[in-house]
């Protein structure tokens, strides 16, 4: 009886905070990992955006230990957080979100071997999946979460109430294979592709010659000290051959990396240091 | 005009058949641990308890079901494992509610994790994944305790060939920028510890970013709504956005937070 009155209760305050709710829902774009898993990006607490996956597999949300020191976050004893804001992309923020720190071990075996394709911190599971409808479509880039109405019933662990990884002992199990999976591929992704650097400069063919024929203002390619009308013959020590052999070079030059280019200026030859930047 | 409403019947007429009226009420139980018991036939035969997790890139079933549903394990793919035989297959038919998938692939396994699930929460036999509902336009409704599912076209990647390609990606090429000729806005590597955006570092005198009013120290977030807080997001998500037209850039100014529409440079501008 006393817990009824608190059920209403709560369901009231739920329904207050999410009042000015769009009717069509909020967007909430994914990104699908190598591994196939719906993964959604969130920041806990103003952190740098984490990423997790969507997993009704798991009765709460998870977010590794690493990943929460990061932000600041502590659990109590029985490893519990209560996270004032979850802020996830889009246009979605969720207040007092519980969540249990931990990080399983499939997690752990998956970020380890980089499957992925991205570092996962964690999973959304049954505690706030169950208080939205969600519409998902691979074809789209983004699923719709619409709040329901409703406190949903606090999930039960398997194992003895209060323990730590009780919940976490199902969760675990749940997603094994991915280590199994691990195993048999070796080696590690890289997480984080590189980016071309950018220089600022573009090329043309002339008389057989690659011939720079514009250069940005202030860019790495003006800093190098790079003229319209020089004739480059070499990048990285490499012989240039082409116009296209010219630009599938450059465009093996990473953000922030600094090559040298041989260059003839009318009937002077000379090499200048070129230091590409980030941008686009 | 009316090329445009002749294409228009034309495109109803090719859509409407496969679409209209093919939303499935599909029934779940909500577990106590918050896990979700749904009932599938496999082949025509059951239906079985199997527990709906979109967390899973897998489906897998029991030995019980591979029996009895007769399911042909893939010849190579199969043998026998720490948890007993276990193998591949691909199974002609799942049915969860009328929503159907053929050909859908699965492990045929005795997974303790179901067993410990199973002696808990009553008759479990096997997970419904990725290769299933990836298949569907799908809303999950824990308060009605329903998903609806409405076929859709999309054709899932084999989960095995993507995790090889990616072990194999390591020497690929830098990732390119999203655009030629050049926007001109020049970055940081690395993102602002507080607003976990990329700050502008230089701005090109004449460059398309210039006209749209970027200047040194601006903090770029978003792009579309969608975080860009490295470099190699930034240029994928640019690419993936322009693709739809004009984006929205959320930048932080002094604090502020201010809004710019931005075109894709095209060809033939400076």
């Amino acid at each position: 009886m006393l817990t009824m009155v608190m059920w209403i209760g709560l369901a009231g305050l739920l329904s207050h905070q999410e009042k000015d709710k769009p009717a069509e829902g909020f967007i909430v774009p994914y990104r699908l990992s190598k591994t196939q898993h719906i993964v959604v990006r969130a920041k806990v607490n103003g952190s740098a955006p984490l990423n997790f996956v969507i997993d009704t597999g798991a009765p709460a949300f998870f977010i590794a230990e690493e990943a929460a020191k990061k932000a600041g976050i502590t659990s109590d004893e029985k490893g519990w957080a209560v996270i004032d804001e979850v802020q996830f992309e889009g246009q979605l923020k969720a207040k007092k979100v519980k969540a249990r720190i931990e990080t399983p071990f499939q997690l752990k075996g998956m970020n380890g071997m980089g499957l992925a394709g991205i570092e996962l911190h964690g999973m959304i599971g049954y505690s706030i999946l169950a208080k939205y409808e969600i519409r998902l479509d691979l074809k789209k880039d983004h699923m719709i979460w619409t709040p329901l109405d409703w406190t949903p019933p606090e999930p039960k662990g398997l194992g003895g109430v209060g323990k730590k990884n009780s919940q976490g002992a199902t969760l675990e199990l749940l997603g094994s294979f991915m280590q199994g999976l691990g195993g048999l591929t070796g080696g590690k992704a890289a997480l984080y592709p590189k980016v071309q650097g950018f220089s600022g400069l573009a090329l043309e063919q002339k008389d057989g010659k690659v011939v720079v024929s514009s250069v940005f203002v202030g860019s790495p390619a003006a800093k190098a000290g790079l003229m319209a009308g020089d004739e480059i013959k070499r990048i990285k020590d490499e012989e240039v051959k082409s116009l296209a052999d010219a630009k599938r070079k450059l465009s093996m030059i990473v953000a922030l990396e600094s090559v040298d280019l041989s260059l003839v200026r009318g009937k002077e030859a000379l090499t200048v240091t070129l230091k590409t930047a980030f941008g686009f | 005009m009316t090329k445009y409403i002749l294409s228009l019947s034309v495109l109803l007429f090719i859509i409407l058949p496969d679409t209209i009226g093919e939303t499935h009420k599909a029934p779940m139980e909500i577990l106590k641990t918050g896990h979700l018991r749904i009932h599938v036939k496999i082949n025509g035969k059951g239906p079985y308890p199997l527990v709906f997790d979109t967390g899973a890139p897998l489906n897998l079933l029991s030995n019980k079901i591979g029996k009895e549903a007769n399911i042909k394990r893939k010849p190579g793919r199969s043998g026998i494992s720490l948890m007993g035989p276990m193998g591949e297959a691909d199974i002609a038919s799942l049915e969860w509610s009328g929503a159907i998938v053929q050909n859908v692939p699965a492990m045929i396994l005795d997974h303790p994790t179901i067993k410990a699930l199973s002696d808990h929460l009553g008759p479990i036999e096997g997970i419904v994944g990725f290769p299933f509902f990836a298949r569907f336009i799908m809303t999950i409704n824990y308060q009605k305790a329903q998903v609806l599912l409405e076929a859709n076209d999309y054709v899932p990647d084999d989960l095995m060939k993507n995790t090889m390609a990616l072990m194999f990606q390591r020497n690929a090429k830098p990732l390119a920028p999203p655009n030629t000729p050049a926007f001109g806005l020049m970055l940081s590597n690395d993102p602002d510890p507080k607003y976990h955006g990329l700050v502008v570092e230089d701005v090109l005198s004449g460059s398309l970013a210039e006209k749209a009013k970027l200047i040194k120290g601006d903090i770029l977030i978003s792009v579309n709504q969608r975080w860009v807080d490295s470099p190699s997001l930034l240029f994928r998500i640019l690419a993936e956005q322009w693709s739809k037209g004009a984006v929205d850039l959320e930048i932080i100014r002094q604090g502020n937070t201010l809004h710019k529409k931005v075109e894709k440079p095209i060809e033939n501008t400076p």
